[in-house]
């Protein structure tokens, strides 16, 4: 199992055969703020746009949480939810393409399929959860290290490499099949009292149709030509 | 600069209590007749044409009696169309000058500077000489932040600086360990090659360019001190690589000077523009040549000794939506801090003026229509292969109209301690939990100057 960054220094890791990786936690807003305040970002994400569509995060309905505000009710308010999966998402992805340095040659930053993340899931569900040391030479962002710390710091006890990456009792994530938007993953008993699990590969992604929820996140796969090593930590 | 020197100057110039970051003095070294006297009166004549030209209200000042007297020796000369005598021994005149009413654009927030010339007799510094440079002239090097040593580049043919590396050695030895007493910092020296016009078709391309243009052109309202000090840099690397690779023991002297801890500098200048003849020169067509360039130096070196550590490094950032008259504030500031060679990030709405390394790659810019997050800003800052080659600033200086959303990171943030929060909102100033102050307009510049050197000089 190897672990690295993207640009912003937050964790991502590699999963199946081909030089894939997906973010290690969903999408958070403190990513998602980079891809606001950077000018290469388009124009209709303007302070107008933020506080009509993520009021939760602004200084506007409720405040913006700090990151050592979560706790165990509210945890899942540090994930990005609310974007628009179509359109949204492809501009947060082309975004990462453009800030991932040239010599990595990215092939695409995308949502997962539905078979790659039920892969993922597969896998990090038979894996032991990491220590915190082991992260230490990783270089991550002090805003991730302080979200990874704070996030791991309110359960006591992980029982696997998917449950500490919030694959489960996160928020329902959307991915693909073929053309088509599902989603996966399992909400946090907060997020909804009607606890569904659509972590079961047998059962197919349910189809929500278009549109932005608020239940619903989302993780990057990012893929990179045969060959193109990234900087990375074995665990 | 020693705090003796300092007291030295301000009472022989009588100008009642002056700030150590007010005064500095410049030594001047070098052999007999390599131009020294004759460079102090073409930087005097170059200064004084500043003003009302180029610098309305400027002036130059002589201070003292001693340097009213010295002054007058050089002006008459001048007059007469003779270039100043040479300094002997037992005649050693100091000169201290006032420049007064500096833009800020020139001096950052000194409006005065005292100048202090120590000229000491070029036999000191004789090649073959057995006797060693005298302890006062040393201590003087020694307090000095950058000493200026004069060679002449006249030779006939080659143009070679005759014994300049066995005369720059004996001030080294002189010297003992170089740097010390200066923490880790490399010592800066200025090498100045004098006589620049007679040696002009020799040089390379890019340095006879340099010499011929007008410098005074450049002084004027928009004169960026960092953008002069790069060309002055590279101007000293070029000059460095084209003596080294014609005479080989000025290379040895300047892979020396890197292993002994000292920053070597050099410029070249030329007093009198090429119209000396046998010692005598038509005060009228009397034409200097980049002889501003060393005086730069040295307030540079200065600045960067002054309050600071090395390195200091200082970033501005300005909300979107900031009143004009925040606007204008943001701009004085990053002037004032260029001019002490400060790196810094600039943010204003969406103009990014980026200076020093490393920015660009590393430290978004605000974007024009989201202005209100401060952490995508900071976290860049933070980056190992970031800003700086990876060292972080010392002080950002946020200009403010309203309380970022990510205020509770913010807070938390490994550099929150080194921001200053500036605003017009004494209600939103209150919001936030230190370094804090109220700026209403342009006329509360000096203060935030005043915070900012505060600032920079903790430990």
């Amino acid at each position: 199992m190897e672990l690295s960054c993207d640009p912003l220094g937050f964790p991502i890791i590699r999963f199946g055969e081909r030089n894939r990786w997906m973010s290690f936690l969903p999408i958070t807003r403190v990513q998602f703020e980079h891809f606001l305040c950077d000018p290469k970002t388009p124009v209709e994400y303007s302070g107008n746009w933020y506080e009509q569509n993520m009021p939760s995060l602004t200084a506007q309905g409720r405040p913006r949480l700090g990151i050592h505000m979560y706790q165990e009710t509210n945890y899942f308010d540090c994930f990005l939810r609310n974007l628009d999966p179509i359109d949204g998402v492809n501009n947060l992805a082309n975004w990462y393409d453009q800030c991932f340095p040239v010599h990595l040659e990215i092939i695409g930053s995308r949502l997962p399929r539905d078979e790659e993340w039920v892969a993922c899931y597969r896998s990090m569900a038979t894996q032991p959860p990491l220590a915190e040391s082991q992260l230490k030479s990783l270089g991550l962002s002090w805003r991730a290290s302080a979200i990874l710390r704070r996030l791991w710091s309110l359960s006591p006890k992980w029982n696997s490499l998917a449950e500490q990456m919030f694959l489960v009792k996160g928020v329902f994530e959307w991915s693909k099949t073929e053309d088509k938007l599902g989603y996966r993953g399992c909400l946090h008993p907060t997020l909804s009292k009607n606890v569904v699990d659509h972590i079961d590969p047998s059962a197919g992604a349910p189809r929500p149709g278009s549109g932005a929820r608020d239940t619903h996140g989302f993780r990057l796969v990012f893929e990179f030509p045969h060959g193109i090593e990234l900087s990375a930590i074995r665990i | 600069m020693s705090k003796e020197v300092i007291s030295k100057f301000i009472s022989d110039c009588n100008l009642g209590p002056i700030p150590e970051s007010e005064a500095m003095t410049v030594v001047t070294l070098g052999p007999p007749e390599h131009g020294k006297s004759s460079y102090k009166v073409a930087l005097f004549k170059q200064l004084q044409a500043l003003a009302p030209r180029y610098i309305p209200n400027f002036a130059l000042i002589p201070q003292g009696s001693e340097s009213l007297a010295r002054w007058s020796h050089l002006k008459d000369r001048l007059d007469q169309g003779l270039l100043p005598a040479p300094t002997e021994e037992g005649d050693e005149q100091h000169l201290a000058v006032l420049l007064s009413n500096l833009p800020s654009h020139l001096a950052g927030r000194n409006i005065r500077r005292l100048v202090g010339f120590l000229d000491f007799p070029g036999e000191y510094f004789q090649s073959g000489r057995e006797q060693p440079i005298p302890d006062h002239v040393m201590a003087a090097v020694g307090n000095c932040p950058m000493p200026w040593l004069f060679f002449r580049t006249d030779h006939p043919t080659t143009g070679r600086p005759k014994d300049l590396p066995p005369v720059f050695q004996r001030i080294v030895q002189a010297l003992g360990m170089p740097g010390a007493g200066r923490s880790s910092q490399r010592r800066p020296f200025l090498i100045v090659l004098s006589c620049g016009d007679r040696f002009l078709d020799k040089l390379p391309a890019s340095v006879q360019q340099y010499l011929r243009e007008d410098e005074l052109s450049e002084l004027q309202t928009g004169f960026d001190v960092a953008e002069y000090m790069q060309r002055a840099e590279a101007i000293s690397q070029e000059l460095a690589s084209f003596l080294s690779e014609k005479f080989s023991d000025i290379a040895i002297m300047v892979n020396s000077a890197k292993t002994q801890g000292i920053d070597l500098k050099f410029c070249v200048c030329s007093a009198t523009g090429g119209i000396a003849n046998g010692g005598k020169v038509d005060p009228k067509s009397f034409r200097p040549m980049r002889v501003l360039a060393p005086l730069f130096w040295s307030v540079y070196f200065q600045c960067d000794f002054a309050p600071k550590r090395p390195g200091k490094v200082a970033v501005v950032v300005q909300a979107d939506k900031a009143k004009p008259k925040i606007e204008i504030l943001g701009e004085q500031l990053s002037t004032y801090l260029s001019s002490f060679g400060l790196k810094q990030a600039y943010y204003m709405g969406n103009v990014r003026t980026q200076m020093g390394d490393g920015v660009g790659s590393h430290l978004p810019p605000l974007n024009r229509s989201f202005p209100h997050l401060l952490c995508p800003l900071l976290d860049p800052l933070c980056h190992r292969n970031g800003f700086s080659g990876g060292q972080r600033p010392d002080l950002i200086v946020v200009l403010l109209d309203r309380l970022p959303f990510d205020y509770e990171d913010v807070k938390r943030h490994p550099l929150a301690t080194r921001i200053l929060w500036c605003g017009t909102e004494l209600d939103l100033l209150n919001q936030l939990d230190e370094n804090r102050m109220v700026v209403r307009d342009a006329n509360d510049f000096p203060a935030v100057q005043n915070e900012v050197v505060r600032l920079l000089s903790r430990d």
